[in-house]
């Protein structure tokens, strides 16, 4: 009896020490971060970007208002006008990430994937005012992000133009909608 | 004369020293076990900034970020900061209690002996302070004096914490004293010497004394553990119940005092521990060895000793207060008292 107790803590502890030394010889998950970057997934919801057609030339959005409808915390704040060939364009588009609790929602609403959140994550001021990106910073934003070849937090791969973006947009929708328990027809 | 006033000035620079870094050393390997980083920031990265000299630390612009500055960032933190004292302390116990926990562990110091005798400007130099042929008598008298410094504090801080922190350690010190001298005993009979000197040149003849006496350095490790007050026996400072202990009112260098002493303990016990059961500066496989390889022997043994205490600190939660108790007086004293008899009827019967 006794004898058994001693066996089983004398088991205990060797299994203890074995778990503590091989973390202690396992590379940790830590990455000192100013000087390493760390892993970021690409579906990683960072600050927003304005995207651009894949030639980089034209901007997608067609002024839909429709992430400023959606947005739950009302951080975008946008205004439309027409260019030249009579199409809806952005006139002022500010996101106040003051206010924006980074729930993708614009994301996923967008008709033509021109707001999308990028993987950068360590976006600081030292004022509020900064807080507010305007146009010019989240075209910025969104070139640089596609020169990194990211696509946004919904992962969105286009293989040969902008065909597969709406594709991929509706069998997120579908997703959603079974999700939410709705019957989805196929 | 002199001699042994520069032998001990080196040996109390070099042992701060250690300890300080051992601390580092400490957080580091306890945060590679939580896969977390330790302290990393602080360098001597700034050296490298110096006008002129900077040259000659550029290859520190590298270890920047490994923490080697820490030590000293906190040492000078101590330093600083106030020594605040409770209003209702009795104040002289109360200044006296850290000098008298870290004196005793000191002076444990002087008997170690950390390498072989060296020939140094045409005169035998013992790489000890103190040649006193009493040595283990001598720690464990020291180590019962240590107890004053931890019921002083406790007492004298008049602070509910402090009280219980100290009571606790009180009962702890007291309880694993006992196997500790039993265990010890049991050595000194197997080596026939109460001297460390001789029980290291017995072990060069005999062999180490952790293979002949299993059962005594396991009782004496442990033992040692809850003597320092180290994981998993650190009731007397349970950040979880007590805040910190018997020195929950102390700050400032009165309580890197207490710190200091506590580590220095661990040094102690591991430098016992190899002085008696590692084969001290012996080298294994290495017959009639230099002397500064018996020295670095001494050292890795006793870092050996350390990062095991480490290791045991991660893994291990704390007992529970009557667990300890049951732990030294069912289990601990009986061992050791059967080991005694039998290498005592051993010693007689040979």
């Amino acid at each position: 009896m006794i004898l058994k107790s001693v066996y089983d803590g004398i088991k205990g502890l060797i299994a203890g020490y074995a778990v503590t030394i091989t973390k202690f010889f396992s590379r940790g998950t830590t990455v000192p971060y100013p000087e390493k970057t760390p892993f970021v997934s690409e579906r990683w919801r960072g600050v927003h970007g304005l995207f651009f057609t894949d030639n980089r030339f034209e901007e997608l959005c067609v002024s839909c208002h429709l992430c400023a409808k959606v947005c739950p915390s009302v951080c975008i704040t946008m205004e439309g006008s027409e260019d030249y060939l009579q199409r809806k364009r952005l006139k002022r588009f500010d996101v106040d990430l003051g206010r924006c609790i980074y729930c993708g929602y614009c994301e996923e609403v967008c008709p033509v994937d021109a707001i999308r959140l990028t993987t950068s994550h360590d976006y600081v001021s030292r004022g509020r005012a900064n807080l507010i990106l305007h146009k010019e910073d989240l075209i910025e934003i969104g070139k640089s992000a596609m020169r990194r070849g990211e696509h946004g937090a919904l992962g969105i791969r286009r293989g040969d133009g902008k065909k597969v973006v709406y594709q991929e947009n509706r069998n997120l929708d579908a997703s959603f909608k079974a999700l939410s328990g709705e019957r989805v027809k196929r | 004369m002199v001699l042994t006033l520069l032998k001990s000035l080196m040996l109390v620079g070099v042992l701060l020293g250690c300890v300080a870094y051992a601390v580092l050393v400490e957080r580091r390997v306890v945060a590679r076990i939580q896969t977390r980083m330790g302290p990393n920031r602080v360098g001597f990265g700034i050296l490298s900034t110096l006008p002129i000299i900077g040259r000659l630390f550029g290859f520190l612009r590298y270890w920047k970020f490994s923490g080697l500055g820490q030590p000293i960032a906190d040492g000078i933190k101590l330093f600083l900061s106030e020594a605040i004292e409770p209003a209702n302390a009795y104040r002289w116990p109360y200044r006296l209690a850290p000098i008298i926990s870290i004196l005793p562990v000191v002076m444990g110091f002087a008997v170690i002996p950390f390498g072989p005798d060296i020939e140094l400007l045409g005169r035998n130099v013992k790489l000890h302070v103190a040649s006193l042929r009493l040595d283990i008598l001598y720690l464990l008298a020291l180590g019962s004096l240590g107890t004053y410094g931890v019921i002083l504090a406790g007492w004298s801080s008049n602070s509910k914490y402090s009280l219980l922190g100290s009571l606790r350690a009180t009962a702890q010190l007291i309880s694993y004293e006992l196997p500790l001298g039993l265990a010890l005993l049991s050595a000194v009979i197997y080596t026939k010497t109460i001297s460390l000197g001789e029980a290291v040149e017995f072990q060069l003849a005999n062999g180490w004394l952790i293979f002949s006496q299993p059962l005594a350095f396991l009782i004496v490790a442990v033992a040692a553990l809850a003597e320092a007050n180290r994981s998993p026996f650190d009731l007397p400072e349970a950040e979880s119940e007590l805040v910190a202990g018997y020195f929950t009112e102390y700050s400032g260098m009165r309580m890197a005092l207490f710190f200091l002493g506590e580590y220095m303990h661990l040094f102690l016990a591991g430098s016992l521990i190899t002085a008696l059961f590692l084969g001290g500066w012996s080298v294994p496989f290495f017959g009639a060895a230099p002397w500064w390889l018996g020295v670095i022997s001494f050292c890795v043994k006793v870092g050996a000793f350390l990062f095991i205490c480490m290791w045991t600190r991660s893994t291990l939660p704390r007992l529970r207060y009557d667990h300890l108790m049951h732990f030294s007086w069912k289990g601990l004293i009986p061992l050791a008292a059967i080991n005694l008899v039998a290498t005592a009827v051993w010693a007689a019967l040979l």
